[in-house]
């Protein structure tokens, strides 16, 4: 059926709301086919069309193939576009580094579009301020703070740890601690800290 | 370095602030300055599209913030409750600066082509653009990030007349018709809303929203508004 | 050194610090300690790290590893029965406070001024009658004086040298007897004083006082305190006196004093309402069948010797007799009507008497929030002391520790305002399938003879089974114990009260192939001073000095050790030997 390969591109990021499934480079091969073919049977038709070999009803058939087209590059942005968004997340989430298991997932485009993207966020960062010097790292404080203080419980080991007002810490799984909020934040992003 | 207070840590936020930034012609107190970060955070997060930047806002809190935290360090030593007091007080000053940019990153980041254009064309008829020149900076990078990322993937590979992508018309439109809870500042006078006496588009009603009124209105009739200050979103 | 003033030499101390860590022993007591000395730690902004230790050898790997960064260690039920410095080898400029309910406090702890401060209240000085210091250490002056002397008269070439060296050798034999009789007398002093083990006061209730001291008390702290206290009692820690009396004399007060706070804002459902009344001695028998919860009860078990064929019936002759009905007493008790509960709890306590049923009822406290059940601070006890030691597959006991914290917590949890007492009711649902297991245990060594009268004392191994993995800590092996023990002098006439019984449990995992051993007093152990005081730890003690067994005295409290298969033989032989010394 016209545009099902397209379809499946979708169905595939819906079935894994929460990963970014590895890139599936095949699909996308096939969707470009189906449209490179179907823009070639237009063509044809069109010149039939012209021509006058063939009655005005198949002007529909042009346009029901052009729909088709139109959907299946719809469809085929979509999917880019929403595994930008879910790689976007991560960099707010987790920081501006890729692990290699995400890494394998993603195709060159998108390993490229991801290092410019933490490069213009750091921009935008670096450039806020009268000076321009003071930078701000907007990902930080992402809940208001309700205290200064939590209590983490550390999960795995972790080794020193030391805080921005110089206390070192000596995080070992199944120890509990309380850790000034800011600087923990991002530990327990990474999964190292659970709040308790 | 003058310090107009004489206790340090005596609660109120002027305390923290050296003295030498009241000394400015249009001498703004750090609680003003908050009072405006406040409303202009709570705008953006109830209005369903970008404003007016406040980047004057922004740019002096982030100055004070360096201000306050330098001179927490340089008390901070004793473990008074005072300095904890303060130092969650700046914890949150720095939240709010932080989630209004987030916000505002947030919304470019949807519709950044159209933005772009809109600011244009607000350019074009001499009035200031919604994006501060470091936002536009990065609306156009982004915007070319993904342009560049849908040609490579799929565009380039399909046949030239295909090709065509308009991004500033993909991008979602924000609901201007959506409902907001206002507070009017001022008296506002011609605030049109839709008639509800008569079905159909294009029958308004003009009402005059008192000074400290809250209404719960559609946002496009506040639109301009919420520009001037006029009014502000809850 | 001992500390008194808990709030100036404690407390201000360790806020000084930027940084405080706490040691912690994984038992109730602690548990309830670590939550009060948490909070008011938050509180005044402190920052903590808290690590559970299960033994020496984890207390001394872990001060090893931090003694860098903290200079101040707060230890809770841990390090106070053994000379700190010399079992763990700290770094010279390390302090340790130590809040420990375990007695006697070693002497080298109780006398060192500048790096160990136990914090213990005047009446608790003068209750362990520590021997006075000079009678303990050498005083080294005046050795060193008569050295002085007699080299000083060597140096001396005058005609009176003779006479002189005569004084020198009567002095140096003179010294010699006094030397020997010093040490006689020290002795007998470090005899007498190490002679039992017991515990004392509740460190959680130390840590209430003080967080009332600091005026920082609420009733959940107050609850904390309770569910200390009441966890000694329910494990046979402190006598029935000694805990009526700290009930009475130092929580009753407090008591008081939240619940007239309550009342005056009746509105305030959530408010956590601490009341004490008396209460029906059956296990968790408000979160089950009242059968269910006398089948389970010591009392009632062995009183109608349950674990017979005939025991069944006797019970349903003493429900019967008891006028209350098979039905009622079959369903959940929450699901009976307050009156019939009543009833109930009026007609149990009424003809106990009549029955010899020892402590049927005893006063406890019970707290309830809101609108959820009401719970009984010794079923929260034994809830939280088998989350403790019952290891869920695969995590270990630090993990459980944090488990029994967090269900304290969420039981308490005012900042969110949301109480949340599932965990609580996990908590019990776990201790009824400990009790039931512990019951069959009895059971099988009461009806296949696994009680070995062996002279001085009774010795029961375990079986391997499905229900071994209950049993793996003090309180759960000390349950059992106590039962059995119960049950065995019961069913053989009380030919065996005054014998004390040794349980000794096989391992698995990392110590296959040892046992874990634990000793408790006999029935008819008399109470001394109001203690309970047990000489089994000393006895294990003088059995490793004597013979060469592979044996780890790993555990804080003395009674628990762990002893290799292959050397049980030589060591029940050696520990009947001390014992007969002993009767």
């Amino acid at each position: 059926m016209l545009g099902e390969q397209a379809l499946n591109l979708i169905k595939e990021l819906e079935r894994n709301p929460d990963i970014i499934p590895p890139y599936n480079d095949d699909l996308m091969k096939r969707c470009i086919e189906e449209i490179k073919s179907l823009y070639q049977q237009n063509i044809n038709s069109l010149a039939e069309l012209n021509a006058g070999r063939v009655g005005a009803e198949h002007a529909s058939l042009l346009q029901a193939r052009h729909a088709a087209i139109e959907r299946t590059k719809r469809c085929m942005l979509a999917y880019i576009y929403h595994r930008q968004q879910r790689l976007k997340r991560y960099r707010w989430d987790y920081g501006g580094v890729l692990p290699s298991t995400i890494k394998v997932c993603l195709c060159e485009a998108e390993v490229r579009w991801f290092h410019e993207y933490c490069k213009n966020l750091a921009d935008f960062q670096s450039g806020l301020g009268e000076s321009g010097s003071c930078g701000v790292d907007l990902t930080v404080n992402m809940e208001p703070p309700k205290s200064l203080f939590v209590q983490v419980m550390c999960v795995k080991d972790y080794d020193e740890f030391e805080t921005s007002d110089g206390t070192r810490y000596l995080l070992k799984k199944n120890s509990l601690h309380s850790l000034p909020r800011q600087d923990c934040e991002h530990l327990i992003r990474q999964g190292i800290l659970e709040l308790v | 370095m003058a310090s107009t207070s004489e206790d340090p840590l005596s609660l109120g936020l002027d305390s923290l602030i050296d003295g030498e930034a009241d000394d400015d012609v249009d001498a703004v107190t750090p609680a003003d300055v908050l009072q405006q970060l406040t409303e202009a955070w709570q705008n953006e997060g109830a209005a369903p599209e970008l404003l007016p930047h406040r980047f004057d806002v922004v740019d002096s809190v982030l100055s004070q913030i360096e201000g306050m935290d330098e001179n927490l360090r340089m008390y901070g030593r004793n473990k008074s409750l005072k300095h904890d007091i303060h130092k969650m007080e700046l914890d949150r000053i720095i939240y709010l600066n932080n989630s209004y940019l987030r916000r505002r990153l947030d919304k470019i980041e949807n519709s950044a082509a159209l933005l772009l254009e809109q600011d244009e064309r607000r350019r074009r008829d001499g009035l200031e653009p919604k994006m501060s020149s470091n936002e536009q900076r990065y609306a156009e990078k982004y915007t070319q990030l993904q342009e560049d990322s849908f040609k490579r993937c799929v565009l380039d590979q399909l046949p030239v007349s295909l090709q065509k992508l308009e991004l500033a018309r993909l991008a979602p439109i924000a609901n201007t018709d959506e409902l907001v809870f206002a507070e009017a500042l001022e008296t506002c006078h011609g605030v049109s809303v839709p008639d509800p006496r008569d079905d159909g588009p294009g029958f308004e009603q003009i009402v005059v929203l008192e000074k400290e009124s809250r209404t719960l209105i559609p946002y496009k009739s506040v639109q301009s508004f919420v520009y001037s200050g006029d009014m502000r979103l809850l | 050194m001992f500390i008194q003033e808990f709030r100036s030499q404690f407390y201000e101390i360790i806020k000084q610090k930027k940084h405080a860590l706490v040691l912690v022993n994984l038992d109730v007591d602690a548990v309830c300690a670590c939550k009060i000395l948490l909070y008011l730690f938050e509180c005044d902004h402190v920052k903590f790290s808290v690590l559970p230790v299960s033994g020496w050898k984890e207390l001394r790997d872990t001060v090893e590893a931090h003694s860098d960064q903290n200079k101040m260690m707060v230890l809770i039920n841990c390090g106070g029965t053994r000379s700190l410095i010399d079992t763990i080898t700290p770094p010279d400029d390390v302090v340790f406070f130590i809040i420990d309910s375990h007695r006697p406090f070693d002497l080298d702890n109780v006398f060192d001024d500048e790096r160990v401060k136990i914090l213990a209240k005047r009446e608790e000085i003068d209750d362990l009658n520590c021997p006075p210091m000079n009678e303990i250490y050498y005083p080294s002056d005046d050795e060193s004086e008569e050295d002085g002397n007699s080299s000083d008269s060597a140096v001396e070439r005058s005609p009176t040298k003779k006479r002189n060296r005569m004084a020198d050798i009567e002095q140096r034999v003179a010294k010699k007897q006094r030397r020997a009789r010093w040490n006689k007398q020290r002795g007998d002093h470090l005899w007498n004083y190490y002679e039992n083990s017991w515990y004392s006061v509740s460190s959680a209730l130390c840590m209430f006082e003080l967080a009332h001291d600091l005026s920082k008390s609420t009733a959940e702290l107050l609850w904390c305190a309770v569910v200390g206290v009441t966890s000694q009692y329910v494990d046979g820690l402190i006598t029935d006196e000694r805990y009526i009396s700290t009930c009475v004399d130092r929580l009753r007060v407090h008591v008081k004093r939240f619940n007239h706070l309550a009342d005056s804002q009746k509105n305030l459902v959530d408010r956590l309402r601490i009341s004490f009344d008396k209460e029906l001695a059956l296990p968790l028998y408000r979160h089950w069948s009242l059968y269910s919860s006398m089948e389970h009860d010591p009392s009632i078990v062995c009183r109608l010797r349950l674990w017979t064929q005939k025991g069944a019936r006797d019970m349903h002759h003493f429900l019967a007799d008891l006028g209350l009905t098979l039905g009622d007493c079959q369903q959940l008790f929450s699901a009976l009507s307050s009156e019939q509960r009543k009833d109930v709890v009026a007609r149990l306590q009424t003809n106990s008497d009549k029955y010899k049923l020892t402590s049927t009822v005893f006063g406890s406290f019970i707290a309830s929030a809101g609108y959820c059940n009401s719970f009984n601070a010794a079923d929260f006890a034994r809830a939280l002391g088998v989350q403790l030691e019952v290891a869920c597959t695969g995590e270990s006991a630090e993990s459980n520790f944090f488990s029994a914290l967090s269900t304290m917590s969420a039981f308490l949890d005012t900042r969110q305002k949301r109480r949340n007492p599932k965990l609580v009711q996990c908590g019990i649902e776990t201790c009824k399938t400990f009790l039931e297991a512990v019951v069959r245990e009895v059971y099988v060594a009461i009806n296949q003879n696994h009680v070995l009268p062996t002279g001085a004392f009774l010795l029961v191994y375990m079986s391997q089974g499905p229900d071994l993995r209950f049993f793996t800590g003090r309180h759960s092996i000390a349950s059992f114990a106590r039962f059995l023990l119960r049950a065995f002098v019961t069913a053989s006439a009380n030919k065996f009260n005054g014998r004390p019984l040794v349980v000794a449990v096989p391992l698995s995992g990392a110590y296959d192939g040892w046992y874990e051993v634990l000793g408790i007093m006999p029935l008819n152990t008399a109470d001394m001073d109001g203690h309970n005081k047990s000489f089994i730890g000393r006895a294990f003690d003088r059995v490793c000095d004597r013979s060469s067994v592979r044996v780890e005295r790993d555990h804080f409290d003395s009674c628990l050790i762990r002893l290799k298969a292959e050397d049980r033989g030589r060591f029940f032989n050696a520990l009947q030997a001390v014992l007969e010394t002993v009767a």
